[in-house]
């Protein structure tokens, strides 16, 4: 009965991901990177997980995969369910089945996620024939030598080594290998950011062109707020392991609430305006081992008051859609006086 | 007279495929006070050039002038006293710092090296001024650059840099590496030394929305060639050299309501070993023609100190 229920809820949503709580322990101490996390990603939809380095943006999308490294890390508690399933109980086995077919993952970095001494045809096919195991070896790379095509790639490369390819080929080689099995869910960590800004041009225009044709959703981890805009539908940004705003891309870029939502606007430079001084958000992120019992923001917030210090706020729905974790009602200078003072 | 002067420079690489043309027959002037931001893609020649410049590497070939008096010809002695002015900022905080000396001993070191003070108690004051100048506080001076974060790390970076109060500093991507808030505030410390200490700098990164903020002029590069050189405003709105117009369209704007017109650019950067005699962009370029693979284009003059190198310019 529960099942069935449950199975109902996530007709749409694809992934759901509830009060997720990640920790490593070091010897530095407890270092808190994920705390109480909740969101979810329907069929066929882009969400952008936005955040400074060490906000928890990687922990998260491992956590998705079951793929970190325990220890030092620990999950303390939460739930992530894929179509109605709970990826926290499954099997070794199970999960081998899930991952790379349900799910898949572009790394950052395309020079370290590609073995060396195999072609790269050989690693798309390894993937194909880990989840079809019934298939002919020649259609097995009749297949590969399409996914080399559809993402820009001559078939004839097929034997050639990842060291005969540039960063930009590298990368598409590495998202052939993640579309291969037409996965339900792309969780892409940083994908552009190892390339240069015309090859991001082109990998971010094929993972878009991808997305539509094959329908995929995604998980897109990013720092960049310009690669958002670019191809994402929904968004969330993340602060000190944190989801400190979510909403539709259009709540976040339109009049971010957050207040750092806002300082990470601010501290752009921008290109369509000239503007004689940043506006820097102050101090240094805070250190995860240390957070303190209110808002973790507290300390760099421009709005913060004495109310701040009394309670960790919650994530509240300021307009359908649009959560914020903020006690005030910040209002974020929309696009059109954005950057005038 | 500019106070930095560079006349015909190349640095060539001699590499198992080839010679490597790192940086190709660049010429510029860098005025005083002034920012020159140099951009371009990984590969381009900039940080050689950057680095040429300073004499950190021996040019191939070309004059660099310093205060009018031409370094690449002065012996490394006659140099040292010269090399107090040009300093340098480098790209990652996480490299550049010996991670075995504390704040105060690698804010000192250029300060000891170049026998600036012989007092301790001089020499500690100005390690503290130094740190008061770039935001370091007091109480982190005995600490080690591992415990601090990328900011901090580069502040001392800059402090290194400035210990010796150069007129001159090469910035080498130094933002690159850090936060969006971070590298705001680091930014915004660097255009407060410039105007303080009418600094000259040489900025160099591959982030267009930093280079536009930050610079007077710029110069774009492509396979070790300046193929675009004019006002930092000038190239925004109005950028002449195909790849210089790619490069812009390029940028993800992190603004939904902004529709962008992406050009999109043939393949990858081509080799920079042995270049043909033709135009380096050719082979990528949406315009190219016969004559562009035929010969080496000029840099010309298209009015307003607006300098292209492209055989096509005015027709495009």
């Amino acid at each position: 009965m529960k099942n069935k229920l449950q199975q109902n809820i996530s007709n749409k949503k694809l992934v759901e991901i509830k009060n997720l709580i990640v920790h490593y322990e070091t010897d530095d101490g407890v270092v808190e990177a994920v705390n109480n996390v909740s969101f979810d990603i329907e069929k066929g939809e882009v969400l952008g997980l936005v955040g400074e380095t060490g906000a928890g943006k990687t922990t998260i999308a491992l956590s998705i995969m079951n793929l970190l490294p325990k220890p030092p890390a620990h999950v303390i508690s939460g739930e992530i369910y894929l179509e109605g399933q709970d990826l926290m109980k499954k099997s070794k086995k199970e999960l081998q089945k899930i991952r790379g077919k349900k799910i898949s993952m572009v790394f950052q970095d395309p020079m370290t996620a590609l073995n060396p001494v195999q072609t790269v045809g050989a690693q798309i096919a390894e993937v194909i024939q880990l989840h079809n195991s019934s298939m002919a070896p020649s259609e097995i790379k009749e297949h590969a030598v399409k996914m080399l095509e559809t993402v820009g790639i001559p078939g004839t490369r097929y034997n050639d080594y990842p060291h005969q390819f540039s960063g930009g080929m590298k990368q598409r080689v590495v998202i052939a290998i993640a579309l291969a099995c037409e996965p339900e869910l792309i969780i892409a960590d940083e994908p552009t950011t190892a390339l240069d800004v015309t090859i991001q041009a082109q990998v971010l225009e094929l993972m878009k062109q991808l997305q539509k044709k094959f329908g995929t959703a995604m998980l897109l981890i990013t720092h960049d707020f310009g690669v958002v805009a670019d191809i994402c539908n929904k968004c969330a940004v993340i602060y000190a392991g944190e989801i400190v705003e979510k909403g539709r891309v259009e709540h976040i870029f339109d009049h971010p609430m957050h207040p750092y939502t806002i300082g990470l606007f601010d501290s752009l430079p921008t290109m369509d305006k000239d503007v004689e001084r940043l506006k820097p958000i102050k101090g240094a992120v805070a250190d995860p081992t240390q957070l303190p019992p209110y808002c973790s923001f507290y300390d760099r917030c421009d709005y913060c008051t004495e109310e701040c210090k009394r309670q960790n706020p919650a994530l509240k729905e300021v307009e359908p859609g649009h959560f914020v974790k903020c006690i005030h009602e910040v209002r974020g200078k929309g696009d059109e006086d954005h950057g005038a003072d | 007279m500019a106070l930095i002067e560079v006349k015909h420079l190349k640095k060539y690489f001699n590499t198992a495929g080839g010679i490597l043309h790192a940086v190709d027959d660049v010429t510029l002037n860098i005025e005083k006070s002034t920012t020159l931001g140099i951009v371009g893609e990984s590969g381009c020649g900039k940080s050689t050039l950057g680095r040429t410049i300073i004499r950190l590497l021996e040019p191939t070939s070309g004059e660099v002038c310093f205060k009018g008096e031409n370094i690449t010809s002065l012996s490394n002695k006659e140099f040292k006293h010269l090399r107090v002015g040009m300093q340098m900022i480098f790209q990652d905080p996480y490299a550049s710092l010996d991670p075995r000396m504390s704040v105060s001993q690698l804010i000192a070191e250029p300060i000891q090296t170049y026998k600036l003070t012989s007092s301790k108690q001089e020499l500690e004051k100005r390690v503290s001024d130094l740190m008061d100048t770039v935001g370091l506080a007091a109480r982190l001076k005995n600490s080690y650059p591992h415990e601090l974060d990328g900011g901090r790390r580069q502040r001392i970076g800059i402090a290194r840099a400035l210990s010796l109060n150069p007129d001159f500093i090469v910035c080498d991507e130094p933002v690159s590496a850090l936060d969006v808030s971070i590298q705001a505030q680091v930014l915004n410390l660097l255009q407060d030394l410039q105007k303080e200490r009418n600094l000259t700098y040489m900025f160099i990164t591959h982030d267009m929305s930093v280079v536009k903020h930050i610079s007077d002029e710029i110069c774009v590069m492509y396979l070790g060639q300046v193929v675009e050189k004019c006002q930092a405003k000038e190239l925004f709105k109005r950028p002449l050299h195909p790849y210089s117009k790619a490069l812009l369209s390029a940028i993800p704007i992190p603004n939904i309501h902004v529709k962008q017109h992406k050009i999109e650019m043939k393949g990858e950067l081509t080799s920079p070993i042995d270049p043909k005699p033709c135009c380096r962009f050719a082979p990528r370029c949406p315009y190219a023609k016969d004559q562009c693979f035929a010969s080496e284009p000029q840099l010309t003059d298209c009015g307003n100190h607006h300098y292209v190198l492209c055989h096509r310019v005015n027709e495009i």
